[in-house]
């Protein structure tokens, strides 16, 4: 009798974290190069159910996804936002030296030279190192389909490294559209079918109806299981009530 | 249930995004204004479960984990230096940079500012000044009985003085560039500061590499994109109600949970 209310917490407590991450998603709508996060459920089958019993299965979410579609590309005009047309990722460094990839494009220059994204995080090139370009002297930048950056008249400066990461669901997520590499992982390749475009921004990948649905789904269902485990409450109630009375 | 927290940091970053695209619509007219955007980036992420935590003794790992984003902050607001439109007003003080650079501008308290917009006119001293009457990099003076000046578009400033056909060199107009234009502060009245992130001011000559041109009789309109202002002031209305969509179905969600007994 206890497990009827198990199963429904079970799910209660899955379901909240599914609206933790919903919430995140919509709150993330306008955040440049989101990408969207999914959360996978599973049953967990109780092993000994004891002679002659069906096994009680609860609901476990056993992970979250990474949903990896390209977002909306909007023109922004600005010649240092770069969006990525492809299934490749940039690397960045964070200020505290850490390697890590993403999709956000909204790069500018640090004093120095240096390519930075907003929050500070040094672009890397194809062979893994920091971009600077020189201070002075520099009309517009143009950045070609390869990522190639050259300056009016200088011939080209860098190239912005872009990796294919197919097994990016094992990465893990440190904010700021950053995605750090497991310790195990193989190096990432440099892409191969990505192009770069100048001028764009890829905007998060979050799309409004699926997770307004999803709202709602998860409301539904939450409210479904606090009825059962009401109602098994209730039964609990009524049958300790009935043996009382036939005491 | 973290979804109020994070669906409230949602709603912060769209008020944020609808001021900042407000001042732009609002600054559709104004000489030399660069519109900005407003550039979020996902709060940091709180793992439930690890991705490669051991499921077992053999070794195998989990491939994914459950990573729950605790919403959304604003990165910064960055401003779009791109080219404004050239509208021709034929006054002979006002000038436009055609490409990268700053008119350099002292201000009273004796620091530099800088500006886009050329709307220049003259002090009762006949000196260059801006609109408020500040004196403008390197203070030059155009004589009393001028009948015309001439602004070349290397920035070099020549009065006609009375009859003489032979025009008399005032001097440069000097400008200034950055290599982190974003990273200027603004400060109103078309100005902007330099600052920690902007980099070093470098004194240029128009024209010089990587400098604009002056072109005199123009000013620089905004670059302000109205349509595009517009139709993002509607998708940021949207995404505000979708967010507060979160924290309705978060609430709900507590009460039915409050109601089981």
């Amino acid at each position: 009798m206890t497990e009827t209310s198990h199963i429904g917490m079970s799910l209660a407590t899955s379901l909240q974290r599914q609206l933790d991450i919903t919430a995140n998603n919509i709150a993330n709508a306008s955040t440049a190069g989101y990408k969207g996060e999914h959360v996978v459920f599973e049953s967990l089958v109780q092993k000994d159910a004891g002679a002659g019993q069906d096994p009680a299965s609860f609901v476990s979410d056993s992970g979250s996804y990474i949903d990896t579609r390209p977002g909306a590309l909007t023109q922004t005009g600005n010649p240092l936002d770069v969006a990525l047309h492809g299934d490749g990722w940039f690397s960045y460094q964070t200020p505290d030296g850490q390697k890590s990839y993403g999709r956000d494009g909204s790069f500018t220059l640090d004093p120095d030279g240096n390519l930075v994204l907003l929050s500070g995080a040094k672009v890397l090139d194809n062979g893994g190192a920091p971009i600077m370009l020189p201070t002075q002297g520099m009309g517009e930048l143009s950045i070609s389909e390869d990522g190639t950056i050259s300056g009016a008249g200088s011939g080209p400066l860098a190239r912005i490294g872009v990796f294919d990461i197919p097994e990016i669901q094992s990465y893990r997520r440190t904010g700021a559209g950053m995605l750090v590499a497991p310790e195990d992982a193989a190096a990432p390749r440099p892409a191969i079918a990505t192009q770069v475009m100048q001028g764009a921004l890829e905007m998060s990948n979050v799309n409004p109806i699926r997770e307004m649905t999803r709202l709602i789904d998860v409301q539904r269902a939450y409210e479904r299981t606090n009825t059962l485990m009401g109602n098994a409450d209730t039964l609990r109630r009524d049958s300790l009530k009935r043996i009382g009375q036939a005491v | 249930m973290k979804a109020l927290s994070i669906a409230a940091t949602g709603m912060m970053a769209q008020q944020t995004n609808v001021d900042v695209i407000s001042n732009n619509i609002a600054n559709a007219n104004t000489t030399g204004f660069k519109s900005s955007r407003a550039a979020f980036q996902d709060l940091i992420y709180q793992s439930m479960q690890r991705e490669g935590a051991l499921t077992s003794e053999a070794g195998s790992t989990r491939p994914v984990g459950i990573d729950i984003g605790l919403g959304v902050q604003t990165a910064g607001t960055v401003r779009l230096n791109t080219q404004g439109g050239m509208v021709s007003t034929e006054n002979s003080l006002n000038v436009a940079i055609d490409g990268r650079g700053y008119f350099s501008v002292l201000m009273p308290d004796g620091s530099q500012a800088y500006t886009r917009d050329g709307s220049f006119q003259l002090s009762a001293e006949g000196e260059i000044v801006t609109m408020q009457g500040y004196q403008v990099d390197p203070g030059l003076v155009v004589p009393a009985n001028t009948t015309s000046v001439d602004i070349n578009e290397q920035g070099v400033v020549m009065a006609y003085v009375e009859n003489d056909p032979v025009p008399v060199e005032l001097g440069q107009l000097s400008i200034t560039t950055f290599i982190n234009e974003p990273g200027m502060r603004p400060v109103g009245n078309n100005f902007l500061l330099a600052t920690e992130a902007s980099g070093e001011a470098q004194a240029v000559n128009p024209g010089d590499p990587g400098a604009g041109l002056i072109r005199q009789g123009y000013l620089e309109a905004s670059n302000v994109n109205v349509i595009q202002q517009i139709t993002d002031l509607i998708s940021a209305q949207r995404a505000y109600e979708m967010n507060s969509k979160s924290i309705e179905t978060a609430d709900q969600m507590l009460s039915s949970a409050n109601q089981i007994r």
